[in-house]
């Protein structure tokens, strides 16, 4: 498969490296600049009778602005915390991205300073941090008690790329799950958008891919490797251009702008009475 | 009655360019509202219509609108349709968008509670702007918006008795109002104060509108400000036209009411309504108070409750304490619109040593079900404004039929309330807003045998600071 040498379209990863990344970053680009041009075109500031603020309370709002919702979540819906907060994000894609090793060495060849934060970063297993496209996952010594060391200490157990995965994989399955099963009682709160299964699906194979990896599976010679690779990073390339059209926006933008909106919306522009 | 209702179809367009006309509307916030959701469902427990069923969260509400904005307004909602869930609604899907939008009382729980800042009442709000266009409005509030919009109230005789046996007892209990007093070129520096009272006020808090002007009389005799109200109100509770969406009319009741209150000249225009009209005199149409005026008000606008609680930080004001078990309902309007949290428990802190709170107060305040026009959209609602106009007020079959729904889902979404209630163990419950009173005084009826609560009282926090107010004229 591995025609051509490294950099050759007729690999995976040569193609997704080589050929993809700059028309992934191309589409993103624009599509997430139709979406912020689209929003600055339409902006509206209507006046309101304001009252005093301070900065003491303005800092207390928007820590309440973000904490709020999560608060209220793991009130009304554990299981939702648990799952779509905890699994799927805290401890799940965004350690993964970025702050797992492999991830960070590509963060900082793209972007230099982000070598500041090697400091935190996350190894592929408790057993194996080796950067290598040959390492493997089971300790090279023959001593079974090897663990990395990292500045994690003891939550390494659980900040490892290997269960970070899993993590994320067990939180994509049950939403699945959940989504399907309120279709077939057709008891649900939420409606259905066929956007969230690919949203799903597309995170779910980047994940997936990305394990399997990291294992060297499903057969441990080179090319497989390349190609399963390649995988990983095509459909994490997919997902770059999928974002501004999709529920991940929230990730960019949404989600920091509806915040900060929310926030100048009940703390600057109506202020509280006192 | 059938000149009332040509006057009442007269602005009725089709639904596509109701939709179009909705759609100009949509600025960047909007935007966000209806792209940004992540369809967790993180929402639906704050609704208190998420009792009544799952088609009722708030999530699912605003969908119907992101159905419609998707296919009117995105390239892959025009090519793609249904596929990417772009759809607009057909002629038999409006019995059904009725009755979701009319389960909604824009109370904002959802906003606060949403993980991206989503306000979804006021995407329900963009779905009843739709609705009303094109003539799916309950009737009673089309009723109500045009009698205010043309002041035919002025005309009904049994509507402006409620009002003047309401001011005449007011002045019989605490002496007489100065009505339409202009402060124009007063040199008192005493605070002027209009009391922008509304009908509704008269009408649905009888007590609590007496109980105001007896505290404003008090302050008055005391020299600490001087104020008045009008004769004849310039709005009903205006502007209704927001709660069915018709912005074009609530800025022309707004600017009838605004150019009364420059008239007057006051240095404080105050309410005692908690309900919508704050918010949006204060905050929602404040550019329309702006406009009219010809650039910023002298005039601020200020409820009942922060007014005094700055008299009463200014040692000017106190009360006699008693220890009543009294606890305070957050209008959602004065509460998470208007953020005025804390001067009405301020206020009844001082009045009584055994206030508490509600197990969920402030930003977290269970909203009673009662807002959003659709506490004025019950069967006996209809009958008993049928009585003060002198009428029986009929609507079609199959409105009759919606309005049993939305009884029987307003009667589930004040539950919650009524439960808050019992665990707070007070015996007075005190609010500001009109739909709040009526709605939590109709929860008691219907649950409180079954809880246990009642001999609980509803009131405006009006009612119960009047004979406890102490005025220090030091």
């Amino acid at each position: 498969m591995n025609v051509g040498g490294w950099a050759s379209p007729s690999n995976l990863l040569g193609f997704a490296l080589y050929y993809m990344l700059v028309p992934s970053v191309f589409v993103f680009a624009a599509g997430a600049s139709y979406r912020i041009v689209r929003m600055l075109a339409t902006a509206r500031f209507p006046p309101a009778q304001r009252r005093p603020w301070s900065w003491i309370e303005a800092i207390k709002g928007i820590i309440w602005v973000f904490l709020r919702p999560i608060v209220f979540v793991g009130k009304t819906r554990t299981d939702d915390l648990i799952v779509g907060l905890i699994l799927l994000h805290v401890v799940g894609v965004i350690p993964v991205l970025f702050l797992l090793a492999q991830h960070m060495s590509w963060w900082v060849y793209y972007f230099p300073p982000y070598k500041y934060l090697w400091i935190f970063a996350v190894p592929l297993s408790i057993t194996s941090s080796v950067l290598t496209v040959t390492a493997t996952v089971v300790p090279t010594t023959t001593m079974s008690h090897v663990f990395v060391d990292t500045i994690w200490g003891p939550l390494t157990a659980i900040l490892n790329g290997d269960l970070l995965a899993i993590f994320v994989m067990v939180a994509i399955g049950y939403k699945c799950a959940l989504r399907l099963v309120e279709l077939i009682t057709k008891h649900s709160h939420t409606p259905r958008r066929l956007g969230d299964f690919i949203a799903y699906a597309l995170l779910f194979g980047i994940i997936f891919s990305g394990y399997v990896a990291a294992r060297h599976r499903p057969s441990p010679d080179v090319a497989t490797y390349m190609n399963v690779l390649g995988l990983h990073v095509l459909l994490a390339e997919i997902l770059l251009m999928y974002i501004p059209f999709s529920k991940y926006w929230h990730f960019v933008f949404g989600y920091w702008y509806g915040k900060l909106h929310e926030w100048y919306d009940t703390d600057l522009k109506r202020g509280e009475a006192l | 009655m059938e000149q009332m209702m040509k006057m009442l179809q007269s602005g009725k367009v089709d639904l596509d360019t109701a939709i179009k006309n909705a759609m100009k509307n949509v600025d960047a916030v909007m935007m966000h509202y209806l792209e940004n959701c992540l369809n967790c469902g993180g929402c639906a427990p704050a609704c208190p219509f998420f009792a009544a069923g799952p088609e009722y969260s708030p999530v699912n509400k605003a969908e119907e609108v992101r159905k419609i904005y998707r296919k009117e307004m995105t390239i892959a909602g025009k090519i793609l349709g249904r596929l990417v869930g772009a759809e607009k609604p057909k002629p038999e899907d409006m019995d059904r968008l009725m009755e979701l939008a009319y389960a909604c009382t824009n109370c904002g729980h959802c906003y606060y509670t949403c993980m991206v800042g989503i306000h979804s009442g006021k995407v329900v709000g963009l779905l009843k702007s739709i609705l009303t266009s094109a003539g799916y409005v309950p009737t009673l509030l089309n009723m109500f918006e045009a009698v205010e919009l043309h002041g035919m109230y002025k005309q009904i005789p049994g509507i402006m008795k409620i009002w003047n046996d309401a001011l005449e007892e007011a002045q019989k209990k605490y002496g007489p109002i100065e009505f339409d007093k202009s402060f124009k070129g007063s040199t008192d520096k005493k605070p002027k104060v209009l009391f922008l009272a509304w009908i509704s006020d008269a009408m649905m808090m009888r007590n609590g509108f007496i109980a105001t002007i007896g505290i404003l009389n008090k302050l008055k005799e005391a020299g600490l400000i001087d104020w008045t109200t009008w004769k004849v109100p310039e709005a009903f509770r205006a502007p209704i036209s927001v709660v069915i969406g018709r912005s074009a009319n609530a800025k022309k009741v707004l600017e009838r009411v605004v150019k009364y209150i420059e008239a007057i000249s006051p240095d404080y225009v105050l309410m005692m309504d908690g309900g919508y009209p704050y918010p949006v005199f204060r905050f929602e149409m404040y550019g329309v108070i702006k406009k009219t005026v010809g650039g910023k008000p002298k005039w601020k606008i200020v409820h009942l409750v922060e007014f005094l609680d700055d008299l009463m930080k200014e040692g000017k004001i106190g009360f006699e304490q008693a220890d009543d078990p009294i606890t305070w309902h957050d209008p959602c309007q004065l509460g998470r619109h208007s953020r005025v949290f804390e001067p009405p428990r301020d206020l009844l802190k001082a009045a009584s040593s055994s206030y508490r709170d509600l197990p969920h107060n402030r930003e977290m305040n269970f909203c009673c079900g009662g807002g959003g026009g659709i506490g004025c959209i019950l069967r006996e609602v209809r009958i008993t404004m049928g009585q003060i106009v002198g009428m029986e007020i009929r609507i079609p079959p199959k409105e009759e039929e919606f309005e049993r729904r939305v009884e029987r889902n307003h009667l589930i979404a004040v539950r919650r309330k009524m439960e808050d209630v019992k665990k707070s163990g007070a015996k007075i419950v005190a609010t500001a807003c009109p739909a709040c009173v009526e709605t939590i005084a109709r929860g008691v009826r219907h649950y409180g045998k079954e809880m246990g609560i009642e001999d609980v009282k509803v009131i405006h926090i009006s009612e119960y600071l009047v004979d406890k107010l102490k005025v220090y004229t030091h």
